[in-house]
């Protein structure tokens, strides 16, 4: 840093304004901000907020009438049960009476199903202000708001709709400026064209489906050539089908995230710009052969979907029962992470799991991070026995991070790999398991300890550090 | 990989460096290299030392957001609360008008929705109370605004308001 404060001489004009200054200051207050700010503080606030502020003071008075974020929120943690009458008079006020600006957010949190039939209109009047997004939680809707899907200022759309009831078909044109579109908690058993009118979203560049339960069809199509990001969570639900399939064509997507069990099949045409795959795939303990043998083939197809990714993190319990084999799967032999450069998986570390660490290093020439999460249950069952002379390169491995150790055979065993393959490896971090261990734990971890400095490290800068 | 640093210059002439990629998060002072090029530090005349000390802390701490690791997000989450924890409504309207101005998208959403979580379940009073704002109605203003409101709508969702009880 060159010359700091200057303040060589100090004239007493300079304190007399400094004296005024701290005197503005200290009386400086919420009702200074200007409405801009005012209105961004209002809106992470429920509406009420806004029109009760109007009795503060004049600053205050008209202030609610411009907000552009209006927030009609209720949750089932209320003090106060909110009647619907009350709600319906209170969002048609505020529509009504609200200057001309536009709306950027219109959300609406209500589960009655008493108000359904009024949506359509507040969204009707919101879109004559442009509103840019819209957020719904509703209950038992009839029928969809078709103008929402005509809005040509519509950028996001969130829609948690509960137990729709009604049989209604998505449209085959989407809102062409929508970017994001998040479908949570829905009930859409009913509904027809989801995958049509997804695939019609020109704009989107973000899909999410969570918690959603689907039925109309068993095979989802999505097209879409714009598409940046892709979540699908928690229980993806079919009414008819035990088994659904999503195939997916969006060759522009850079962002995976999945968490599903794996009776949901998501097929992906070529991903040449995937960059980041999180995917975690659950499925129950004691699978069959003929299970273990059609999830091995499905994982494995996803993976090589997924193959241009440069990070991935990865939790799939079937590894546990059956170990990574891309040999035997058709069209994936000679699949390869050739630009993979950080690893996370979770794993319990069976002899299947350290079989799959293993395939997975050797199909990842780049790796530079690897990070285990050693699983709660974690099998010490198993020896791996000479698993680990298959030629394992980690020319660029730099960082292991490993949590949840608590001293077995093969935790010993997998570091030891990484410590006589990994030429350049700068750290590894051990971090031991938190929670109660069978007996012994401070001895274990002790001779654990002990074993692990005795292991001959090809790496001369490689350093070793417990957590 | 050497980072470029960049100097900030507060309203009373101190100095703050920081990595080029930390200062970026300000569109403002990011606009300002780009276009004027300064050389003796980016000069800041509407911030003041003691906020601009808190700014470039906040932007230091959230350089390199991580984008995709959900445990270095929720550490930073954990330390965006601590971050504001001791801070007095003065600095906190401060640090507003600050992010504002130097359009550090990032900090305004913190720094209001604090705001907004601390104003959240008050009455009218106790808003007044804890923000000094001065009720500057006449008692008919007052009357009036109080009478079009109750008439207008009964309040939606959480609601404790005592505001017709009382008043100074």
């Amino acid at each position: 840093m060159e010359e700091s404060t200057n303040i060589s001489h100090v004239s007493s004009e300079a304190i007399e304004e400094e004296k005024n200054k701290k005197k503005r200051r200290s009386q400086y207050g919420i009702s200074d901000l200007p409405d801009s700010i005012l209105h961004h503080i209002f809106s992470f606030l429920n509406i009420q907020h806004a029109v009760r502020a109007s009795v503060l003071s004049k600053r205050f008075r008209n202030l609610w009438k411009s907000l552009s974020y209006l927030n009609f929120v209720t949750s089932a943690d209320d003090e106060q049960p909110t009647h619907y009458e009350d709600f319906v008079i209170m969002v048609n006020k505020v529509l009504i009476l609200r200057g001309k600006s536009d709306i950027v957010r219109l959300r609406v949190h209500f589960e009655n199903e008493d108000i359904a039939p009024h949506i359509e209109s507040w969204i009707s009047a919101a879109i004559q202000y442009n509103v840019r997004e819209v957020d719904l939680t509703v209950h038992a809707l009839h029928d969809l708001p078709t103008s929402l899907f005509f809005s040509k200022s519509l950028k996001v759309l969130r829609l948690s709709l509960t137990d729709c009831v009604g049989m209604f078909t998505f449209p085959s044109l989407g809102p062409p400026m929508l970017e994001v579109l998040i479908l949570k908690f829905c009930t859409l058993a009913w509904a027809d064209n989801i995958s049509g009118f997804i695939s019609a979203c020109s704009s989107l560049k973000d899909l999410v489906l969570q918690d959603v339960e689907l039925g109309s069809e068993t095979t989802y199509h999505i097209k879409n050539g714009n598409l940046k990001r892709f979540v699908i969570k928690d229980e993806i639900m079919f009414a008819n089908e035990p088994h659904c399939i999503f195939q997916i064509n969006a060759p522009n997507l850079t962002a995976f995230t999945c968490s599903i069990e794996m009776q949901t099949e998501i097929l992906f045409a070529p991903l040449p710009l995937l960059n980041f795959a999180d995917i975690e795939l659950e499925v129950k303990t004691d699978l069959t052969e003929d299970e273990k043998q059609r999830y091995l083939w499905q994982i494995t197809r996803l993976l090589n979907a997924v193959r241009n990714v440069k990070s991935l993190k990865l939790s799939a319990d079937v590894f546990d029962q059956v170990a990574f084999e891309p040999r035997v799967v058709p069209d994936c032999r000679s699949m390869q992470f050739h630009n993979l450069t950080y690893l996370s998986f979770r794993t319990s570390l069976s002899r299947d799991c350290i079989f799959t660490i293993v395939e997975l290093l050797k199909i990842s020439p780049k790796i530079k991070t690897l990070v285990i999460h050693v699983a709660e249950e974690n099998l010490t069952s198993g020896n791996m026995g000479e698993c680990l002379e298959l030629g394992c390169m980690l020319h660029h491995l730099k960082v292991l991070k490993i949590h949840g150790v608590i001293g077995c055979i093969n935790e010993i065993k997998l570091l030891q790999l990484v410590l006589e393959k990994a030429i350049v490896l700068e750290k590894m971090l051990i971090w031991t398991a938190k929670y109660d261990m069978p007996p012994h734990r401070e001895k274990r971890l002790e001779s654990f300890r002990k074993t692990l400095s005795t292991v001959p490290r090809v790496s001369s800068n490689a350093t070793i550090s417990f957590f | 990989m050497s980072t470029k640093k960049i100097t900030l210059l507060s309203s009373d002439n101190e100095l703050f460096t920081v990595d080029e990629e930390a200062a970026n998060q300000s569109l403002t002072i990011k606009h300002l290299i780009e276009d004027t090029e300064p050389e003796n530090g980016v000069p800041l005349p509407q911030v003041h030392s003691k906020i601009l000390a808190k700014v470039t802390e906040y932007l230091i701490k959230h350089a390199n957001e991580p984008d995709n690791d959900a445990a270095a997000k929720e550490e930073l989450k954990n330390w965006d609360d601590k971050f504001l924890e001791k801070v007095n409504h003065e600095t906190l309207f401060d640090l507003i008008l600050a992010a504002n101005y130097l359009d550090i998208k990032g900090l305004l959403d913190l720094t209001c929705q604090t705001v907004a979580d601390l104003m959240n379940g008050m009455s009218v009073v106790e808003v007044r109370k804890l923000f000094n704002i001065v009720n500057d109605f006449t008692p008919e203003d007052e009357a009036e605004v109080r009478k079009r409101r109750k008439r207008g709508t009964k309040t939606i969702g959480p609601s404790n308001d005592q505001a017709n009880q009382s008043n100074h």
